[in-house]
């Protein structure tokens, strides 16, 4: 009997621990200091809990959090020691129930025993679907050397994180970006460096491990982008070089000496090349299919002296037409934005899977965005020609690396703004007027101590519309044998 | 009798470490991390093995201190002599004391395994948690429960729970009065155990390649490579039991027990010894002396040991040059030693792991932060295993706080507030950073902040002699970048920008021997009928120039030369 009691006591002493929001000794008329800052985001209905803490230096040691919904209701009130936990079920109803509409988030913060309410900040939670997940790599934030790196999926509606690669599997090989056909999992292109370099292509459930290296070409495929109808992978073929800076305020530098573009048939392991865009006096990268797949949009400069007229090395928005049923490039190329011309460099270009919009990353110069503290992310509008910084989700530190979900509708980038080294990801919303809201980061379950202590970067974000299938053991050991599929030009 | 045995050995284990190899055991601490974080423990927890790893990385963490450490991998050591012992008697009851000698096999295998470079202490902790695990089932008396031990097992210490199995079968096949059936049975379905626990390894942990799986994720820095005395260490267990299970016929009496004890005691003792030497590497136990002297700034003690015996190679040369620089006496006494050129300043990029390591500390102390901050990252980055290290996230803080990346610094600084020994300076900064500018390195490191325009690098190593000579202009201060600089200039041979380079900054008191006689080099080229800079050479010095040049006239013989000149740049400058 008295067990039970205790029991009783104990589970009712838990509840009103958890739940009551303790009232408030003053009020301040500032947003309350959160990490992550989830102040004005908007949020998919299926994301997992925003939990967050006071910043640290706010000199808290209690936080405590009241979610109402426009009505007024309250739905959730929790308090912590230090990082407010969402239960994941009882977020995920509240979401639900509250999609296209707002949720007001009113936190208290204790500090020497004494509560302060903050002002009440909304969390909009946008009716558009987001895809199921994330894939990226993980890796050190450094220069040329890689360590342990590995390629991860992430379910966006909860923490769960999954191994999709891990380069101790291929003694330490570099794994480069893992990119899906438009999400769809079922088909990626993957190139690994090191001593069983490879380019691991999976198309439809079969696999196979490609050396793309021919005499026409050069090099290996590097940068890819899947035809929409999954027969054709545009590829750049890079020579690309590092420099360190001796400037205590800069690192590295990545660049190329030489640049083109190609487009591979896998089914017939033919290349398909175009003097267009294999110019010696130009350097051609970052391809990417158009939302139909009848155009190739990628960025183009003039050839340099590189490193030495580094400076100078700005790049510009092209496209260049692409015939799917005759497998063929147009014959010519069309320069939608002079990145020289705006006195800024134009990289890495996506166009959003609805055709509307391109997203680009922009710096001075270069094309390498992660290394540009100035480096933005801009939005190419293919009906107008607008082109805009996207000044809603930038910041003064890089913003790169981005990806479109399969709704067109979400953005996954990446961006140093947290510490300006390490990487994290953030999504944003997008209007169907291209305006953005708040970006958001990446949840996690506590986000302060595993974001403090992650030695590693976030890095090549791309959305995955369901998880990734992947037989790690076959795949290592295709990759650990000496067989390679041939490529050869047409 | 048995207890002082032990006791005594474990004295030799704390000796040997404290006394012989004592830089490899602050080594082992200075290439690991150990945050008490929630993280870092379930990361340990999501391997086989992990769990020995998280322990062995717990020991280690107090080899910070090196008597700490000695007195632990005493401990550990002995420990596993004890247990040993403790399996071979459990499985066979009432063992003879004959055999007790042989217990100190295993122990001696793992004393001499940890002397290897890339060994992990995990290794030997999980060692001591499969025998434990052994002796609990042995004297438990129940043999099914062998089954879910051999999991659990393997899920705490790892592949090495292959041990457990050996024992598993001498447990069962020792005890005369089972049944053959149930021997039988028992033997089948531990065979199966190791089948099942095996396959759902590799279905489970697919990030691991199998001979990992198989082998050992972390009983050494390098995954997927094992040693000889990993090999060694493994089966001595199961080698000694099986060999204290031979039928040995009638009991012997005790005269002859006593002298059978003494004469295998001997033979281990001596056998151990000679296993241990082949094991222990006194090179690198200089080279980590090094290392460590400079990582704690403590050049006295680096001039001491070089005194004593000339270091020879590239991580021991940058030491001592950082050392020679770091007292003002590189100027006057940098060819009294072996010298490698100017790799032996600072290493090349494309340069192995460890060169790394110590090549940051010289590029950190002669203010060429980017270099310094790039050559421990690449150090760290390619260390073998990914492991993390607290030396190396430390000096990243450092040189994050110094270029003025608060952000950054924070980050580091906030990993290591997670730790036993980095915690308080860790805390120190994280709470003010500017409080660096109290400490008198990093105030004079401040001023190395590079804002000029940027120099670029070819490819992979950096024009140091131009950053250098960048910030003496800057600064225009006799200081560790100058002396660099003009050490830098003597190393090349450079003798006309040592010329223009010593006007950079004033230097106080007389002008040190060696850029003298650099200064004279054309003087003696010209066969004393060239002018020279009257105001940094001294009569002395010229005095020696003569003479030598008169020696070199007369063409006197290598041996005399070096004899008289050897430790003058003129000697270095002749030589190839």
């Amino acid at each position: 009997m008295k067990a039970y009691r205790f029991i009783i006591l104990t589970i009712a002493l838990a509840l009103l621990i958890s739940c009551s929001v303790p009232s408030a000794d003053k009020t301040i008329d500032s947003y309350p200091p959160i990490w992550p800052d989830y102040v004005g985001v908007t949020v998919p209905s299926t994301i997992a809990p925003l939990n967050f803490s006071f910043t640290e230096g706010c000199g808290g040691d209690g936080i405590a959090v009241s979610v109402c919904d426009e009505s007024g209701s309250e739905l959730i009130s929790l308090s912590d020691k230090e990082t407010i936990k969402f239960p994941i079920r009882r977020w995920h109803k509240m979401l639900e129930t509250n999609e296209g509409k707002s949720l007001s988030f009113a936190v208290t913060i204790k500090r020497n025993g004494a509560w302060t309410a903050y002002k009440p900040f909304s969390v909009d939670i946008s009716a558009d679907a987001i895809d199921y997940g994330l894939t990226y790599r993980l890796i050190k934030a450094g220069y040329q050397s890689f360590g342990h790196m590995g390629i991860y999926e992430r379910n966006l509606s909860n923490f769960r994180q999954k191994t999709v690669l891990d380069n101790k599997m291929f003694d330490a090989g570099c794994l480069n970006c893992h990119t899906s056909n438009r999400t769809d999992p079922s088909s990626y292109s993957l190139h690994i460096r090191g001593d069983h370099s490879a380019t691991l292509l999976t198309r439809d459930g079969q696999t196979e491990c490609l050396n793309t290296i021919t005499d026409e070409t050069g090099g290996f495929f590097v940068y890819p982008s899947w035809h929409p109808g999954g027969e054709y992978i545009a590829y750049s073929v890079n020579k690309t070089r590092l420099s360190f800076y001796t400037h205590t305020d800069k690192k590295i530098e990545v660049y190329d000496q030489a640049s083109d573009l190609i487009v591979y048939k896998p089914e017939t392991h033919e290349v398909i090349l175009s003097d267009l865009v294999r110019r010696k006096d130009k350097f051609e990268n970052y391809p990417s299919f158009s939302a139909d797949g009848s155009e190739i949009y990628f960025v183009s400069s003039e050839a340099g002296d590189l490193p030495k007229e580094m400076e100078g090395n700005q790049y510009s928005l092209c496209k260049i037409a692409f015939d799917a049923e005759a497998g063929r490039f147009g014959d010519k190329v069309d320069t939608l934005v002079n990145g020289p011309a705006l006195g800024m460099s134009i990289n890495t270009p996506r166009p959003s899977y609805d055709g509307r919009f391109v997203m680009v990353a922009a710096m001075d110069f270069g094309t390498f965005p992660i290394w540009h503290p100035e480096a933005d992310l801009w939005l190419y509008d293919i009906k107008t020609g607008d082109f805009r910084n996207i000044e809603e989700i930038n910041s003064d530190c890089p913003d790169s690396f981005h990806n479109w979900s399969s709704s067109s509708r979400w953005v996954v980038f990446t961006t140093r703004r947290d510490n300006s080294l390490y990487t994290l990801l953030y999504i944003a919303h997008m209007d169907e007027n291209g305006h953005f809201g708040r970006p958001f980061l990446l949840p996690q379950r506590n986000p302060r101590e595993y974001y403090d202590q992650l030695m590693y970067s976030f890095n090549t974000p791309d959305f995955t519309s369901a998880p990734v299938e992947l037989d790690t053991r076959a795949a290592r050991k295709m990759l650990l044998s000496t067989e390679r599929s041939r490529v050869h030009v047409r | 009798m048995k207890k002082l045995f032990t006791l005594l050995f474990a004295l030799v284990v704390f000796l040997f470490w404290m006394f012989v190899l004592p830089y490899h055991v602050l080594y082992q601490e200075e290439i690991q991390i150990f945050p008490y974080t929630w993280p870092h423990l379930k990361q340990c927890l999501a391997f086989p093995g992990g769990v020995a790893s998280y322990l062995g990385e717990f020991f280690v963490q107090f080899f910070h201190v090196a008597w700490l450490g000695a007195l632990l991998l005493s401990v550990l050591t002995a420990l596993a002599q004890v247990q040993s012992w403790r399996v071979i008697s459990s499985v066979k009851a009432n063992a003879d004391i004959v055999w007790y000698p042989l217990s100190f096999i295993p122990a001696v295998c793992f004393w001499a395994f940890l002397c290897g470079a890339g060994n992990l202490v995990s290794a030997l902790v999980a060692f001591l948690l499969i025998c434990e695990t052994a002796v609990i089932v042995c004297k438990s008396k129940r043999d099914r429960l062998w089954l879910p031990a051999i999991a659990l097992a393997y899920y705490l210490a790892g592949p090495m729970a292959f041990i457990l199995v050996v024992v598993a079968f001498a447990d069962i096949f020792a005890e005369s009065s089972a049944k053959r059936s149930a021997k039988v049975l028992y033997t089948t379905l531990i065979i199966l155990t190791c089948v099942l626990v095996a396959g759902l390894s590799v279905i489970i942990f697919t990030q691991y390649p199998v001979k990992s799986l198989l082998c050992g994720v972390e009983y050494s820095h390098i995954p997927g490579q094992y040693t000889a005395s990993f090999w060694t260490a493994v089966f001595s267990l199961p080698a000694v039991l099986l060999v204290s299970l031979l039928p040995v016929g009638k009991p012997l009496r005790n005269k002859t027990r006593i002298s059978v004890l003494v004469a295998v005691s001997v033979v281990i003792s001596l056998a151990s010894y000679a296993y241990v030497k082949k094991h222990c590497s006194k090179d690198m136990e200089r080279i980590y002396a090094y290392d460590y002297l400079a990582a704690g700034r403590q050049w006295d003690k680096i001039l001491a040991m070089a005194e004593k015996k000339t270091p020879k190679t590239p991580s021991e040369v940058i030491c001592l040059n950082l050392a020679l620089v770091m007292k003002g006496e590189s100027g006057d006494r940098l060819f009294e030693f072996y010298q490698a050129g100017i790799p032996g300043l600072f290493p090349n990029y494309d340069t192995y792991v460890f060169l790394k390591f110590t090549g940051s500390e010289a590029l950190y102390q002669a203010g060429l932060l980017n270099m310094a901050l790039h050559y421990s990252f690449e150090a760290y980055q390619t260390f073998p295993g990914g492991r993390e290290s607290a030396r190396h996230i430390k000096r990243m803080a450092e040189v994050n706080m110094i270029k003025g990346a608060e952000d950054v610094a924070e980050k580091y600084l906030k990993v290591l507030s997670h730790t036993l020994f980095y915690r308080k300076w860790a805390k120190k900064y994280l709470q003010d950073q500017s409080l660096m500018l109290e400490d008198a390195e990093y105030s004079r490191l401040v001023g190395c902040r590079n804002s000029d325009p940027d120099i670029f690098d070819d490819m992979y190593d950096y024009p140091k002699q131009a950053i250098l000579r960048s910030q003496v202009s800057k600064s225009g201060k006799p200081d560790e970048s100058f002396r660099y600089l003009l050490a830098y200039d003597l190393l090349a041979k450079d003798v006309e920008s040592l010329a223009s380079d010593i006007k950079l900054a004033k230097i106080d008191g007389p002008v040190p021997e060696l850029y003298q006689e650099a200064l004279l080099v054309p003087w003696i080229t010209a066969g004393g009928n060239a002018d020279y800079d009257r105001d940094f050479v001294s009569d002395k010095v010229l005095t020696k120039a003569q003479a030598f040049l008169k020696d070199l006239q007369t063409g006197r013989t290598t041996s005399y030369m070096k004899g008289h000149y050897g430790k003058t740049f003129w000697f270095y400058y002749a030589s190839k």
